[in-house]
């Protein structure tokens, strides 16, 4: 660990190896270690408690038909941890000069683009349901620890300074217009930014919920947005009865698949045996797969 | 305090001290509210830099306190009833007084539609989900939508790939296409950052369609008043909406030019175009209030959900529980096309012709079967 003096309110902040940027716990001055100065330091507020949002977790969840009926009853909230993890974030306004192709017919032509593109500021976020979560700048405030603090979260320091964020960025806005052109036909030889207009970096620390619930011995987790109630990732046990439905449909499948097989070659019709066998082993196995299962895992939001 | 702040939100701004009270030390704090609102932006009022700042100044001036907190609220023009929001809400409707506006105090016309009554509602979805289901709730939301009138104009060149049938053979071919393709129309928007709900989709088309047939009327009155504690606040301004539904109709455009370029060709594949320029202008929108049913059922221990549109009573969606009887007929139809395949391969290469005949039905024959498999183990059926 190393510390930094708060250049505002004089007190001695420590911080991890590799930390860029850190944030006085006492006055929330933003402190930064390696790259530049941030144009602003913003937070989303906890719009949502964390009952809230595991009601609306759980509501959701007992509408797959294999969560257990008795979800809601049975389930218990084990702990959770309200966590703000930092993003770089940066508006940018764009124009493309391109050159390319379509059917072998030479193409020419400018595109442009708006948009707010958000990096994760650490390391750790990297690979998790996190780096690609999206949220808006509308309605981020001015970064407040004693806010922080009192609801209860910790604030984790960035590790990714903003200059390498910034190319992390500027990839991802290239594939947003290469995907925008390629969905026209266009075979691209030349992509080359004209004119460039880019407000930020915004440091933006987003309340992420990470809890874990218990249902019948096993532990289970989820993730959702304290600022919109979005759910980013969860974890949903698989009932028992619908489990041992699912293995019994499979082994009947697999039965049936080799009945197939022997019929084939019983009337002498070897296709029928090596088509309709196999494509039965397939139907067995994925329902096998259903059955074996002991939790699902989804990322998409709870609306859906 | 009541006050203005420097980015011209009306709100009310509290600071509290904690430690020893003090003579003048109330009027000190009501003028650092003053000052803290009319020299900051909303966003800032946040900041513990600020309050610091305070604290640094009570101390200055002799007061012996240990912390400081400020609050801030929205103040509603008209009845000055303090407002909690999100800091995300742009516009409100004030549940005390009715009267809708933004954030900087002035009046916005909110149109609304009167919602349909709760039994309605409930009996609508039971009534599609064929089941004989217990309500459990039934939340009504008035959920805010810019409706934009926009115009579009997209000129093109394209290259079509079609096919040619000569004889028993058939001959990818190529040509050109090109023309202007232009569209006129309302699009609506969901004024939400979190735009996502159930039925969402089937709700934009049923707000455009009575947008046009039964317009809605301004909110106001009692109507305000009682819709008030279900508006979801607009959270995205007519300036960023009509950002994204300039891109939007791009894209449409795009489409619209794809498909109109295949049309001088009966066997167009697909077109891929070389020139495209778009032309897209969107007009002052309206912000308008649609109410909608999100209903909750349970039938046979599980729940079901189903959404209703609270202007009409349509259905956008409903789930709709699947018996244990159609999931076994399911599987077994999984069964059927694979016996089915089987037979189909059987015949097929008897024949002499069979060549890439047999892989495409093996593929449609799998697809099937594991189609079937796949929805005797979804959650629910559901009908829109």
């Amino acid at each position: 660990m190393s510390s930094v003096r708060c250049p505002y309110c004089g007190a001695t902040v420590r911080y991890g190896k590799g930390d860029v940027i850190v944030t006085c716990p006492y006055c929330g001055t933003t402190i930064v270690i390696a790259g530049k100065q941030p144009t602003r330091h913003l937070m989303g507020r906890v719009n949502y408690g964390v009952n809230e949002v595991y009601s609306f977790f759980k509501e959701w969840a007992l509408r797959k038909p294999e969560a257990p009926n008795d979800l809601p009853g049975r389930a218990r909230l084990r702990d959770y941890t309200l966590t703000f993890y930092p993003y770089w974030v940066y508006k940018v306004d764009v124009v493309f000069r391109y050159e390319g192709s379509v059917r072998g017919r030479r193409t020419r032509g400018t595109e442009s683009e708006k948009v707010v593109v958000s990096v994760p500021a650490n390391t750790s976020m990297y690979g998790t349901p996190l780096e690609e979560h999206r949220f808006s700048l509308r309605g981020k405030v001015f970064f407040s620890s004693s806010y922080a603090a009192r609801v209860g979260g910790t604030v984790l320091n960035a590790n990714v300074t903003s200059d390498k964020a910034w190319e992390e960025a500027w990839s991802k806005i290239v594939r947003i217009v290469e995907e925008k052109l390629k969905a026209r036909g266009i075979e691209l030889s030349r992509l080359v930014a004209e004119e460039c207009h880019v407000d930020g970096p915004y440091y933006v620390h987003v309340p992420i919920y990470a809890a874990t619930y218990e249902y019948d011995g096993g532990t289970y987790k989820f993730l959702a947005d304290a600022t919109d109630n979005r759910i980013i990732y969860s974890e949903i046990p698989l009932g028992k009865g619908f489990r041992a439905l699912a293995l019994a449909a499979s082994a009947v499948t697999g039965v049936v698949a080799f009945g197939f097989f022997g019929l084939g070659l019983l009337l002498k019709a070897p296709a029928f045996a090596l088509v309709s066998s196999p494509t039965t082993l397939l139907v067995a196995a994925y329902v096998a797969y259903k059955g074996l299962r002991t939790k699902m895992v989804t990322t998409r939001p709870y609306a859906e | 305090m009541p006050a203005s702040t420097r980015d011209g939100r009306v709100v009310y701004v509290s600071v509290t001290a904690y430690g020893e009270a003090a003579p003048g030390l109330i009027g000190y704090l009501e003028q650092a509210a003053r000052s803290l609102a009319e020299e900051y932006e909303y966003r800032e009022l946040f900041s513990d830099v600020l309050r610091h700042k305070i604290l640094n100044e009570l101390r200055k001036a002799g007061f012996n306190v240990e912390g400081v907190e400020v609050a801030v609220s929205y103040r509603c023009p008209v009845c000055g009833a303090s407002v909690e929001l999100n800091p995300e809400a742009i516009v409100y409707v004030c549940p005390y007084c009715g009267w809708s506006g933004d954030v900087f105090g002035r009046k916005v016309e909110l149109l609304a539609w009167h919602p349909i009554p709760e039994e309605d509602a409930v009996r609508a979805v039971i009534s599609a989900s064929g089941r004989r289901g217990r309500p459990l709730e039934a939340v009504l939301k008035m959920i805010p939508y810019w409706i934009f009138p926009v115009e579009a104009t997209a000129r093109y060149k394209a290259r079509v790939v079609y096919e040619e049938v000569r004889g028993k053979r058939r001959i990818r071919r190529e040509g050109e296409a090109s023309g202007t393709v232009s569209e006129r129309t309302l699009y609506p928007f969901v004024a939400r950052l979190n735009a996502e709900f159930y039925g969402d989709r089937e709700m934009c088309g049923n707000v455009l369609y009575n947008y046009k047939k039964r317009p809605p009327a301004p909110l106001q009155g009692d109507l305000a008043k009682r819709v008030a504690g279900h508006v979801l606040a607009p959270e995205v301004d007519k300036e960023d909406a009509a950002l994204i539904v300039r891109d939007r109709m791009e894209d449409i455009m795009v489409r619209k030019a794809k498909s109109h370029a295949k049309r001088g060709y009966p066997r167009a594949i697909d077109a891929y175009l070389y020139e495209f320029s778009c032309d897209v202008k969107v007009g002052e929108p309206r912000l308008v209030l649609a109410p909608y049913w999100f209903v909750i059922y349970e039938w046979r221990g599980s729940i079901y959900s189903g959404a209703v549109s609270g202007i009409d009573g349509d259905i956008l969606k409903v789930e709709v529980p699947i018996s244990p009887h159609e999931r076994a007929f399911r599987l077994v139809g999984a069964w059927a096309a694979a016996a089915l395949t089987g037979l189909a391969a059987e015949f097929v290469l008897g024949t002499r012709e069979a060549g890439e005949g047999v892989l495409v039905l093996l593929l449609i024959g799998a697809t099937t079967a594991l189609g079937l498999a796949r929805s005797a183990f979804a959650e629910a059926k559901v009908r829109r």
